[in-house]
């Protein structure tokens, strides 16, 4: 993890003046072993509890959805920036 | 309402061409430099190039947001602007093949890698892609032979083209059945005997890079739309 910058206390930031109580951490596979040690320092930041996607992270065309029935206010995505979708195909 | 928020974990260290690296590179006249998006911050890499005399060639792929960067799914010669591929010589910076492999299919030019944790430069070119392609192709032929398909269509936010299945469903004379499901487990196909041929909506890729794992056909959907047309670009291309 020491290698990539994970903007660490830019989501402290955003958590605590949002208020988000509860956030979801997707991770791409390289990342995925560090995820622990993420939360861990996240949480020492905040007052919020963190969740840890699964499952994939193909890119940002795969973010995780229908995790607002978990009472997830914030996704955050690692890995990836913004992706330019065609609706209409590829 | 969830909120998204978008991390790309850039490289903390700076992105430089070891010297012996870059008198391998000396010979090319130009070069278009394309890399993951952890790796686009390449001032280092550009002002390195241009002393020796080597003119670069910058873009993006369409899908994506970051100079330099390209995507999996940029796997099409319509993915970028063409003068690109006109360089001397495609360089991509950083780890793994499956960016690369997007540069390959698109362009069928062999494509150096510069890893830069491990400093090395390595080269892929079409023989990476054999197995898929000669399968793929087969798997084609069976398409035009088939008489009931099922499209797979994914929940993925990004992949989500039921439109285009739905089209397929229109337009084949085949006997089609629409497949949903967030992350494909191809074992799954299994279940569906009666399915002869799958069609991909998700993500390209997966009509290359998985098809010699699955246990049933399977061909990419803007193939499907019009098959006699891919054959005959899968034809030119062995």
């Amino acid at each position: 993890m020491g290698n990539y910058d994970l903007e660490e206390q830019r989501i402290i930031d955003k958590v605590n003046s949002g208020k988000y109580t509860k956030v979801l951490l997707q991770l791409p596979d390289g990342l995925k072993t560090e995820a622990g040690d993420l939360v861990r320092r996240l949480e020492k930041g905040t007052s919020a509890t963190y969740l840890i996607w699964f499952g994939t992270n193909f890119g940002a065309c795969d973010l995780p959805i229908g995790v607002q029935s978990l009472g997830v206010q914030l996704v955050i995505a690692f890995g990836h920036n913004k992706y330019v979708k065609d609706v209409r195909g590829w | 309402m969830v909120e998204f928020l978008l991390i790309p974990a850039y490289s903390k260290e700076e992105v430089v061409l070891p010297s012996e690296i870059l008198d391998t590179l000396s010979p090319y006249k130009s070069i278009a430099i394309f890399a993951a998006v952890q790796f686009i911050k390449l001032e280092n890499l550009l002002a390195q190039l241009k002393e020796k005399g080597i003119k670069t060639i910058t873009t993006h792929g369409k899908r994506t947001s970051g100079k330099f960067q390209i995507l999996g799914c940029d796997c099409y010669h319509e993915s970028f602007e063409e003068d690109v591929f006109e360089a001397d010589a495609i360089l991509y910076v950083g780890d793994g093949l499956f960016h690369p492999k997007a540069l390959l299919l698109a362009q069928r030019k062999p494509i150096l890698l510069f890893d830069p944790i491990a400093k090395t430069l390595k080269t892929i070119s079409l023989k990476h892609l054999e197995a898929q392609e000669k399968k793929y192709k087969g798997n084609l032929l069976r398409f035009m032979n088939a008489k009931t398909i099922g499209v797979l269509v994914s929940t993925k936010p990004g992949q989500s083209y039921l439109n285009n299945a739905l089209l397929l469903k229109k337009k084949s004379d085949k006997e089609v059945f629409i497949f949903v499901d967030d992350t494909f487990n191809y074992a799954n196909m299994e279940n569906y005997p009666f399915i002869d041929v799958w069609v991909n909506t998700a993500c390209p890729r997966i009509g290359f890079d998985d098809v010699t794992a699955m246990p049933k056909p399977l061909i990419n959907i803007n193939d499907a739309l019009e098959p006699e047309k891919a054959l005959v670009r899968y034809e030119r291309q062995s």
